[in-house]
C-alpha cells in the first residue's frame, strides 16, 4: 500500500497510483503521526525513504526513536536548518535543500520497480520562514525531482484545503489527503479522507482513525461504522452517510450544514455559538474612543462620536464584506470588540482602513467632533457564556489580550499581542514593513509577560513609544 | 427522491397561508406522496381546524424535550381516504401525510415564545433535528411548513430549515411592500445558501365570483374597480423587483374566503375553481422543485 489507510481512504477501482500528496490538518490532528506511519510502512516493504525535516523542534534523534530498533535501513533525514548559510538568499538556500534532497535519492530512473517514500514535513514551517513565491517554486522542483526518482510523497502543511496557500500547494502535487480532529466530546476523534487524487476517480469519505500508544495507526475498518459515530453539530443526530463540514471542521448533515449558514447569516454569529458550544479561536480587534468620557464634553456629543465611530467601522469594506457567520460584534459603551472567525488579516486590515477614514473625517471636523481611537489586536480562543440578560457573548484569553493590549495605547496607536503580529509577519512580507516590536517582557495584569508591537505607516497608526511603555523602561 | 421542505410564509396574516399549505398537504398524498406537514405558526396554530385530530402530543411538546416524534407525528391518512370516499368517488389515496400539531392553549404558546435564551436555542437545534428524523424514518418525499407570518424568531427558523419558500400575498400594498422588505431583509440570506423562494399570489381580486356563479369573463370590465392588465403588471413588477418568479396567482373565491367553517376544499370540491387551482400549484411543486 503507498499511504495508510489506503483500503478504506481510497473509494476507486483499479490500482492506487504512485503520488505525490498534500497532507493536510490542524494542528494536532496527526499529520506527523500519518507521515511517521507512511515511512514505516515503506521500511516494511523496503521502500527507499527520506524525511525532510522543517522544524527546529525536532532533532534527528528524536525522529530516529519513532522506528523500531535495529532497522535495517531507516528513513535518510535532512533538515532545513542544517544547511542554510547567512550569505545566501532566501530562494539559494532552498536551492540548497534540494540539492541536499537530490543527493540522498538513489539514483534510479523513472519506471524502476523500486520505490523511495518521501515527507517533507512541513510546509507550515517553510512557510513561515520564506516568501510565498520561494516555497511554491520549491515545491515544484521538488515535484519534478520526486517524479523523476519514481517516489512517492507526503508534504504536510496546517490548516484547511480551502485555505489559499493550501489551495494553491495542492494544485501544485498530484491530490490531497485531509485529516482532521474532534475534541468536543470526551474522547478525541480523528479522521481522514482522501480529498482529491488527479489520476484516479475517487469518492472523498471521513474514515476514523486512531493513534496507538506505539505511535501506529488504526484505521476504522468498516467505513460505514466509523461514518455513523459522526454526531451533527447543529441538530445533535447521528449521521449516516454523507458527513459535511464547516470551515470549522465540525461534523454536519448536509441539509444543516445549509440551515447553520442561514441562521448565521440572519442572527449574526453569536447563535452559532449557542448552537455549537464550545471554544471558538478568534482574531480580536479591540477599539476604544479616546477621552470620551471628558467631563467637559457633554453626553451628546459622547453619544454623537459613538454614532461616528460605528458609522465609519460600518464603512470599512473589512467588515462589510466578512459575513455575520464569521465575526463577533460586541459593543463595549465606548467603542467595540470585533472578532474574525477565519482571517488573522482582518484586525489589522480594518485598523488600517480605519485609520485612514478617521484622518479624513477628522481633518473636516471640529475638535469636539473628531475621533480618536486606539486599537488593540490578538488572537486566541474564546469561550461562549451567557451574560446576565441571558445573551450570547464570548469570553476568553483572545478578546482579554486584546483588551489590555489596547489599554496599554495612546491616540493614534494599533498596538498588537506577539500572537497575532507574528503570525502576520510570517504570513506576508508587506506586514514586516508595518509592525515593529516595542516592547519585550512587558508585563500586564496578573503579571503577564507580553512581547508588543506596533503597526504604523505614513497614513496610519501612531510610530511613538505609549507613554505607559516609555513610563516602564 | 430526496425530501424536499417547504415553507409558507407572509409578511402578514391572513393570506391564506395554512388553507394553501394543508390543501396542497393533502392532494400531494391524494397523489401518492409521502408528505409531513408541520404546524410552525406557533404563535396562531390553526392547522388543527382543517383535520379535526386530537393528537397525543402536540409540536410544543417536542420542541420543548417532553416528547419523541412518533408522538407528535399524527397519521391523517385515513381522513384524506375518508373525503376521497365520500366525495371524490373512492380514489384510493396511495400517499402517506402526518402532520405535527401545534398547540392553541395560551400558556403552551408561553412556553415556546417565552423562554430563556438557552431553552429557545434548545428548542431551534430539537425543530433542526426533527427535519433530520423525518427524512431518516419516514422516507418523507415533502415536508411542508407553515409558519407564522412577518420576521419572528419561529417563522425565521422555519425559513432557515426549507429548501423552498412560497411567500404568500394578496395584491394589496400592505403585502406588496412587505414583502419587498422580506425579499431584501430576509430571504437573500437564504438564498445565497441555496434556498429557492416564490412568490405565491392568493385572493388576487378582480375575479371575486362565487364558483357557481357567472364567470369573470362574462362581466363587463367596467364593472370592475381593478382590471386584469393592472393586476398583471403588479404581480410582474413585484416579481422583477423581489427577484422571486411567481409559483402560482389563485383567484379570489368568495365562497371559501368568507366559509364559517374551514375544510380541505381540494377534497370537500375537487370540483371547485380553487382546487383546479391547487391543483396547478402541486403539479408545479412536483414539477419545478
Amino acid at each position: 500500500m503507498f499511504i495508510p489507510g489506503q483500503n478504506q481512504l481510497f473509494s476507486g477501482s483499479g490500482e492506487f497510483p504512485k503520488s505525490i500528496m498534500l497532507l493536510v490538518g490542524p494542528s494536532g490532528s496527526g499529520k506527523t503521526a500519518y507521515s511517521i506511519q507512511f515511512l514505516k510502512e515503506g521500511i516494511s516493504t523496503d521502500d527507499h525513504s527520506l524525511y525532510i525535516n522543517c522544524s527546529q523542534a525536532l532533532t534527528q534523534a528524536r525522529f530516529d526513536s519513532y522506528f523500531p530498533k535495529p532497522t535495517t535501513k531507516g528513513p535518510a533525514f535532512v533538515s532545513l536548518f542544517s544547511g542554510q548559510r547567512p550569505g545566501l538568499s532566501q530562494f539559494e538556500n532552498l536551492s540548497n535543500l534540494l540539492e541536499r534532497i537530490t543527493s540522498l535519492l538513489p539514483q534510479s530512473e523513472q519506471n524502476s520497480e523500486s520505490t523511495t517514500r518521501v515527507v517533507l514535513d512541513s510546509l507550515t514551517d517553510m512557510i513561515a520562514r520564506f516568501p510565498n513565491e520561494a516555497v511554491q517554486k520549491f515545491v515544484a522542483e521538488l515535484y519534478d525531482l520526486l517524479k523523476i526518482h519514481n517516489s512517492i510523497a507526503l508534504f504536510t502543511i496546517a490548516g484547511n484545503p480551502s485555505a489559499p496557500t493550501v489551495d494553491t500547494l495542492g494544485s501544485l502535487v498530484d491530490g490531497i489527503i485531509q485529516l482532521r480532529i474532534d475534541d468536543s466530546g470526551d474522547e478525541v476523534q480523528r479522521s481522514a479522507r482522501l480529498l482529491s487524487l488527479k489520476t484516479a476517480l475517487n469518492t472523498p469519505k471521513w474514515v476514523k482513525f486512531s493513534i496507538k500508544q506505539d505511535g501506529n495507526l488504526q484505521f476504522a475498518q468498516d467505513n460505514k461504522v466509523s461514518r455513523d459515530d459522526f454526531v451533527c453539530k447543529l441538530c445533535n443526530g447521528p449521521i449516516i452517510g454523507t458527513v459535511a463540514t464547516a470551515e470549522s471542521e465540525s461534523p454536519f448533515h448536509p441539509h444543516c450544514l445549509d440551515t447553520y449558514r442561514k441562521l448565521g447569516d440572519i442572527y449574526g454569529s453569536h447563535i452559532l455559538y449557542a448552537l455549537q458550544p464550545g471554544v471558538v479561536n478568534a482574531n480580536f480587534f479591540f477599539i476604544d474612543i479616546v477621552g470620551l468620557s471628558d467631563p467637559l464634553l457633554s453626553v451628546e456629543k459622547q453619544i454623537g462620536k459613538i454614532e461616528d465611530l460605528n458609522a465609519l467601522i460600518g464603512s470599512c469594506d473589512v467588515y462589510s464584506r466578512v459575513p455575520k457567520d464569521k465575526k463577533i460584534v460586541l459593543p463595549t459603551g465606548d467603542g467595540m470588540a470585533i472578532g474574525f472567525l477565519i482571517n488573522p488579516e482582518h484586525p489589522l486590515q480594518l485598523s488600517i482602513q480605519l485609520h485612514r477614514k478617521l484622518f479624513a473625517f477628522n481633518a473636516k471636523a471640529t475638535s469636539d467632533r473628531a475621533v480618536g481611537v486606539r486599537i488593540g489586536l490578538s488572537s486566541g480562543p474564546v469561550f461562549v457564556v451567557s451574560d446576565i440578560n441571558n445573551n450570547q457573548n464570548v469570553w476568553g484569553p483572545g478578546i482579554i489580550l486584546a483588551r489590555r493590549v489596547m489599554d496599554l495605547g495612546d491616540n493614534n496607536h494599533i498596538l498588537l499581542a506577539d500572537n497575532i503580529a507574528e503570525a502576520l509577519m510570517n504570513l506576508k512580507d508587506e506586514y514586516r514593513q508595518v509592525i515593529r516590536p516595542i516592547g519585550m517582557g512587558y508585563k500586564i495584569k496578573h503579571g503577564q509577560q507580553l512581547k508588543l508591537y506596533s503597526a504604523y505607516s505614513k497614513d496610519f497608526g501612531n510610530p511613538s513609544i505609549p507613554t505607559r511603555i516609555s513610563e516602564l523602561s | 427522491m430526496a425530501a424536499k421542505s417547504i415553507a409558507f410564509h407572509s409578511y402578514k396574516g391572513g393570506t391564506g397561508k395554512t388553507t394553501i399549505a394543508s390543501n396542497c398537504a393533502a392532494l400531494l398524498a391524494k397523489r401518492g406522496f409521502k408528505v409531513a406537514l408541520l404546524d410552525l405558526d406557533v404563535y396562531a396554530p390553526s392547522l388543527l381546524a382543517y383535520f379535526q385530530r386530537q393528537p397525543k402530543k402536540w409540536l410544543n411538546d417536542y420542541l420543548l424535550g417532553q416528547a419523541e416524534v412518533d408522538e407528535v407525528m399524527t397519521s391523517v391518512t385515513d381522513s384524506i381516504q375518508d373525503y376521497s370516499k365520500q366525495y371524490d368517488n373512492a380514489v384510493e389515496i396511495k400517499g402517506k401525510l402526518w402532520i405535527a400539531f401545534c398547540n392553541v392553549k395560551k400558556e403552551e404558546v408561553y412556553k415556546i415564545e417565552a423562554t430563556t435564551s438557552d431553552s429557545s436555542k434548545s428548542q431551534l437545534r430539537r425543530f433542526i433535528l426533527l427535519r433530520e428524523n423525518l427524512i431518516r424514518d419516514y422516507d418523507l418525499d415533502y415536508i411542508l411548513i407553515d409558519t407564522s407570518p412577518g420576521i419572528r424568531y419561529w417563522s425565521i427558523n422555519a425559513l432557515a430549515v426549507a429548501d423552498t419558500l412560497f411567500l404568500t400575498l394578496k395584491t394589496g400594498d400592505i403585502d406588496v411592500e412587505g414583502t419587498k422588505r422580506l425579499a431584501s431583509e430576509i430571504y437573500g440570506s437564504l438564498t445565497k445558501y441555496g434556498t429557492r423562494s416564490f412568490l405565491l399570489f392568493n385572493r388576487v381580486a378582480g375575479y371575486c365570483l362565487p364558483s357557481h356563479a357567472e364567470t369573470s369573463e362574462s362581466r363587463s370590465q367596467n364593472d370592475r374597480v381593478i382590471d386584469n392588465y393592472e393586476i398583471d403588471n403588479a404581480e410582474n413588477m413585484l416579481s422583477k423587483e423581489t427577484k422571486m418568479d411567481v409559483i402560482s396567482a389563485i383567484p379570489c373565491y368568495c365562497d371559501i374566503q368568507f366559509s364559517r367553517k374551514e375544510f380541505l376544499t381540494a377534497l370537500r370540491y375537487p370540483a371547485h375553481p380553487f382546487t383546479k387551482q391547487l391543483e396547478a400549484l402541486v403539479n408545479a411543486i412536483a414539477t419545478k422543485l
